[in-house]
């Protein structure tokens, strides 16, 4: 092995990390993730509405967690904010993410929707430990560096006269950030789940369908009392949330398409069954 | 990496608050200033991200004898207080009897 050759190699493969992640692409991908994600958000803070002076205002019992990066002369941003002003952030929260979801000045409306969402992260979600506002507020951020509004867009319709028209290809980078994201997100989860002595066996289950999470679906399949079957349904859930973050990255046959379609039935039945979403 | 349900109990618990009127300690209804599902409720009561709990929940003891008061129940006191009892197959508050459930004192606010 010469250096040289050596040199060629890498030069080799840095070539080909470099195209896997910055190549061009076809924009429906992106317009895609961007609509619907816009769309889900935008259900997840319209539902709010009727709460938001008690979540995130001083009409109610808030607690903002100040992170120690934040300098002390701008802690007053974290400061529970009264009633009226409360409502202004929640509406332009609610109108970028509108303008996000219909590809209007996407990469602002999803910037400011990044920005605000890290706000009510600091400001009230902090308490929750592990819930998908991390995801959110990561997925915002990547929208923002994004050409998400070049299909499916207000800007499209405007442009060539249908949203459904386009032109540019795109950098393939932000999906390829959000596709790794996901990816790690359901490796880290199910591989810890292998040494963690909670999920060793199927009373992991059982005692969460029975927890402050459960819906009156879990205690009506609880109430028919314990069964092996439990201990099947965990190594279930541990086998597919370790196949998941694979099956996206193989396209061969319907392995992916059978990896969404797992992910797709595990997070339905963990709604139905501890009504997390 | 962090993910829920890293482990499990086979109790549950709920933060429970109460005001003294007239001698008597009675429920306050916390579904009306914490929305949502019963599990959204618990994590905002646990308070999870901070180190030092007590002054927090002295704060929430205070804002909530002062909101019960806007609403028209004054309350001379306020506490807080964690129940917990076994879980049970057939509902969340089956196994919520006397003799099962233990309190721990939280924290009280005095007016």
């Amino acid at each position: 092995m010469t250096p040289s050759l050596v040199l060629h190699r890498l030069t080799s493969f840095f070539v080909a990390w470099d195209h896997w992640w910055t190549r061009e692409s076809y924009p429906h991908i992106m317009g895609i993730i961007r609509a619907a994600f816009g769309a889900w958000l935008l259900m997840y803070w319209a539902i709010r509405l009727p709460y938001v002076r008690i979540l995130f205002s001083t009409d109610g019992i808030v607690f903002p967690k100040i992170p120690e990066y934040m300098p002390k002369n701008m802690e007053w941003l974290l400061q529970v904010p009264e009633p009226h002003i409360a409502l202004i952030i929640y509406s332009i929260q609610i109108v970028a993410l509108i303008t996000l979801t219909i590809g209007f000045c996407t990469r602002s409306s999803a910037f400011i929707a990044f920005c605000i969402s890290w706000y009510y992260f600091y400001l009230s979600l902090h308490l929750f430990h592990t819930s998908y506002d991390r995801l959110y507020i990561f997925v915002l951020l990547v929208l923002s560096i994004s050409n998400a509004g070049q299909y499916l867009s207000f800007e499209n319709w405007e442009k060539y006269g249908s949203p459904f028209k386009w032109e540019k290809m795109v950098s393939i980078f932000p999906q390829r950030l959000i596709a790794f994201q996901i990816t790690m997100t359901y490796f880290g989860v199910g591989f810890q789940k292998l040494w963690l002595p909670g999920w060793q066996g199927g009373e992991m289950l059982w005692y969460s369908m029975m927890g402050v999470w459960a819906t009156p679906l879990a205690f009506k399949i609880t109430s028919y009392g314990w069964s092996d079957l439990y201990h099947v349904a965990v190594n279930l859930i541990k086998i597919f949330e370790l196949f998941i973050p694979f099956s996206f990255w193989i396209t061969k046959g319907k392995v992916r398409w059978i990896g969404m379609g797992s992910g797709l039935i595990f997070h339905v039945l963990v709604d139905l069954l501890l009504y997390i979403w | 990496m962090m993910a829920p349900f890293q482990s499990y109990t086979t109790t549950n618990a709920e933060l429970v608050a109460e005001g003294l009127r007239s001698g008597r300690w009675e429920r306050i209804d916390l579904t009306q200033y914490l929305p949502h599902s019963r599990g959204e409720i618990a994590i905002r009561t646990r308070m999870s991200s901070f180190n030092d709990k007590s002054p927090v929940y002295l704060e929430m003891a205070k804002k909530l004898q002062s909101m019960e008061s806007a609403n028209g129940r004054t309350y001379s006191s306020v506490r807080l207080v964690w129940e917990k009892w076994p879980k049970s197959q057939y509902g969340f508050y089956d196994g919520h009897t006397d003799t099962d459930t233990t309190r721990s004192s939280v924290v009280q606010f005095n007016l």
